[in-house]
């Protein structure tokens, strides 16, 4: 999940988090709460504790999620849940694991190690899904997938995020343009005629930012806009041999060039980096009309008091799949059940509830921002964002909608595709094909170093 | 009662150094991805290394780069700034603590504070363009300049090697000067003929350290890289031009989870590190000079 914290903030709230104090909530140790409801039933069970590690800190998000925690314990009152935010690197957390202590059930911002998790780290699911007669239909097909690996469900989606096109309607209605691009080709003639240079040269107000890294200019994103593979059906690397990369690739390195690459360096110093988390960000500051961005740019924009004058649409597709207009890139948390948990069936209680309690789903929604991840939290009439979130409620059921194909070398292959289009947007790489199909090796022989998926 | 004594140290040195390196040893010769248990490979990770990843001889390179360029440049930089600190005048304790402090901030808070200063449209180019330089260098942006960006930081940071060089160009005999003196010495002379050689054991001492720290190299690049992306994202960048060997590293070990290879990786390193340094020390014989003779 995209909530990253500026560390001051986050060592602020952690100290407040710490001295604090609140209801059935009590402080234990660092980042950690435990969340209990004393009175109620529960008299067949004995007391459990139940450890719960995210990649949450300590602050706003983590004290919403511990209100949804104590509806849990409401529900089963035997049950005392320990919540440690962890922050967001996923390693510490993996460590444990792997040392044979792990907590009790995990969750991870987003899935890019479901993969090696579902070989070795998180139980499968599929005996608690049969036992409970959990209906796995309510959850979109693409959610399932970003939580699993090679038929093994060993996470459930809880809450997700999904990209669309922000676009300011001031600008855009300045330049005689009632309606968003829903194609490449639109969204390239518009950001042009938005585009205003400075008299050295220089972007003052940019249309589109077509700059790899920049904000969420990322590798799954632009794939999924061309309908681009990463594997074939051996799941062998794809991306020298699709064309739609090839694609993809010359359509944006003819927009970098019409910016010229010096002038989109210089505004990606000035507005990129930690400015895409404060009120500095172009997009707010309209000095960017458009811009791919996650749905909880909605919560970012009320929180910085940005006055933009915005719409939110989907991401324009290339002009041949118009098909799949109305789809983006989708992934969020995951929830799961570490191998080694001392207390499993309380776990899978936990889990199930957070990936399926409608009531649970709409709060954390309507509390941090992002997608709910089953059908009836998205059709329930209790989610009260702002109208600003619908078309991002519809990007995450669309059909075409997708994380991406999942392998044991996590983020492997989007870092190295990523850090090749950086030299080639840059004016470095001259065989376009060549740099291509040395990914597709790179990655293959990550692949072949882990002993194969 | 020897042995009691010398308990407290031979436990912390079998837990955390004899073990950590035994097992790092074994895991090198695994496929071992933290979670599942390890899986003998024999060699294969060496030979990965060697012909299959890039990355690999990338790291090689941006390494030796800063082994041969930034190592030199600092030490002549913290010479130069030492000397210039000799000198007698007024206030010049005053001086000394001010080219001192900064080796006294984190690395990580340094390296952010070098990331704002030398951004494209930070101070130092706004002062730049005002000098005249009308395209300046983007620094951290450009993989032509992210290195220096670097350099810059470490020459920054140059304090603990001054106050050694200082120590050392304290520590000359005024006689040997005065005897140059009476002998019709210039000042450059009496610098290659009794600076120099009288603090060549300093220049050793900075040089081993400098180039293990080199082949170390981590934090800045580390802190530099994600701070530009604003995310993990950014290690190396950009271009790959700050993928120094510790990232790569760190990226196998901790970000893809390669464990085995990763250790295969911090061996590989040992053994560098060890061959060079005990490469200097055996030169050492030829240029290095002891007050009284050779040390051993």
């Amino acid at each position: 999940m995209r909530r990253r914290m500026i560390v001051s903030a986050g060592v602020l709230a952690f100290v407040l988090v710490m001295t604090g104090c609140g209801g059935g909530e009590s402080k234990q140790g660092a980042g950690c709460t435990s969340i209990s409801t004393k009175a109620g039933g529960g008299a067949s069970n004995e007391p459990v504790t139940l450890t719960f590690w995210s990649n949450y800190s300590p602050g706003r998000e983590f004290d919403i999620y511990n209100g949804v925690l104590k509806d849990f314990t409401k529900q089963y009152p035997w049950i005392t849940v320990q919540h440690c935010a962890k922050g967001e690197d996923q390693d510490p957390i993996i460590a444990a694991i792997s040392a044979g202590t792990p907590p009790d059930a995990v969750l991870f911002f987003g899935p890019d190690n479901v993969a090696k998790l579902c070989q070795s780290g998180f139980q499968d699911l599929a005996s608690f899904i049969q036992r409970d007669n959990v209906d796995l239909s309510a959850i979109p097909d693409a959610a399932l997938r970003y939580t699993s690996y090679q038929g093994v469900q060993c996470a459930l989606p809880s809450l997700s995020d999904a990209y669309g096109l922000y676009y300011n309607r001031d600008l855009l209605a300045a330049k005689g343009f009632k309606k968003p691009p829903r194609t490449i080709s639109e969204l390239t003639a518009m950001a042009k005629k938005l585009t205003v240079f400075n008299a050295d040269g220089s972007i003052q107000v940019a249309g589109f930012i077509p700059w790899m890294a920049f904000y969420e200019n990322q590798t799954i994103n632009w794939g999924l806009a061309f309908g681009a593979k990463w594997y074939d059906d051996q799941g062998n690397p794809a991306i020298g041999t699709d064309p739609a990369w090839t694609k993809l690739l010359e359509w944006q390195k003819s927009f970098v060039d019409f910016y010229g690459v010096r002038n989109l360096q210089q505004f990606v110093a000035k507005y990129g980096g930690d400015n895409e988390w404060n009120a500095s960000q172009a997009f707010e500051t309209g000095k960017l009309a458009m811009n791919l961005d996650g749905e909880w740019r909605v919560a970012f924009i009320q929180g910085d008091k940005s006055t933009v004058n915005y719409g939110t649409a989907p991401f324009p597709v290339a002009d041949d799949l118009i098909g799949n207009y109305g789809a983006g890139q989708i992934g969020g948390d995951t929830v799961g059940i570490p191998v080694g948990s001392a207390h499993p069936d309380e776990a899978w209680l936990l889990i199930k509830y957070l990936a399926t309690d409608t009531g649970a789903l709409v709060k954390l929604s309507n509390g941090l921002g992002n997608v709910p991840t089953t059908i009836p939290s998205l059709q329930s009439p209790d989610v009260t964002l702002d109208p600003h979130f619908a078309p991002f409620l519809d990007i995450f059921v669309h059909p075409k909608s997708d994380f991406y194909p999942l392998t044991p070398v996590g983020e492997y292959d989007q870092d190295t595709l990523s850090a090749m289009i950086q030299k080639w947007q840059a004016g470095n790489i001259d065989d376009l094909q060549a740099a291509l199909d040395q990914v597709d090796q790179k990655i293959k022989n990550q692949l072949a170093l882990g002993g194969g998926p | 009662m020897v042995a009691l004594l010398m308990s407290p140290w031979a436990i912390g040195f079998t837990v955390f150094f004899l073990y950590p390196m035994a097992a790092s040893l074994y895991y090198s010769f695994t496929h071992y991805d933290i979670l599942a248990t390890p899986r003998w490979a024999g060699l294969e990770n060496y030979r990965f290394m060697l012909s299959r990843d890039p990355d690999f001889w990338l790291s090689i390179r941006n390494t030796l780069w800063i082994l041969f360029v930034g190592t030199p440049i600092r030490i002549l930089f913290a010479v130069l700034t030492a000397m210039l600190l000799t000198r007698p005048r007024r206030g010049v304790k005053v001086y000394r603590t001010i080219f001192f402090l900064p080796s006294m901030v984190p690395p990580v808070a340094a390296a952010i504070g070098f990331v704002f200063l030398l951004n494209p449209n930070g101070p130092i180019n706004q002062s730049l363009h005002l000098f005249g330089w009308h395209n300046p260098p983007l620094w951290f942006y450009q993989p032509n300049w992210s290195k220096w960006g670097l350099i810059l930081l470490g020459m920054w940071g140059v304090g603990e090697a001054m106050i050694i060089f200082l120590a050392g160009l304290l520590d000359v005999p005024r006689q040997l000067y005065e005897a140059a003196d009476i002998e019709g010495a210039s000042g450059r002379q009496k610098f290659w003929h009794v600076t120099l050689p009288m603090i060549s054991p300093v220049i050793f001492f900075s040089l081993v350290i400098g180039v293990i720290d080199s082949f170390q190299y981590f934090t800045q690049a580390y802190v530099a890289g994600t701070t530009v992306a604003s995310s993990a994202t950014g290690i190396g960048q950009p271009q790959g031009s700050l993928l120094f060997y510790s990232l790569n590293l760190y990226q196998q070990g901790f970000r893809y989870f390669h464990m085995g290879y990763a250790s295969a990786l911090a061996w590989v390193l040992f053994v560098i590190t060890m061959a060079c340094t005990i490469l200097l020390i055996r030169t050492s014989t030829r240029w290095v000079h002891y007050q009284g003779g050779m040390l051993r």
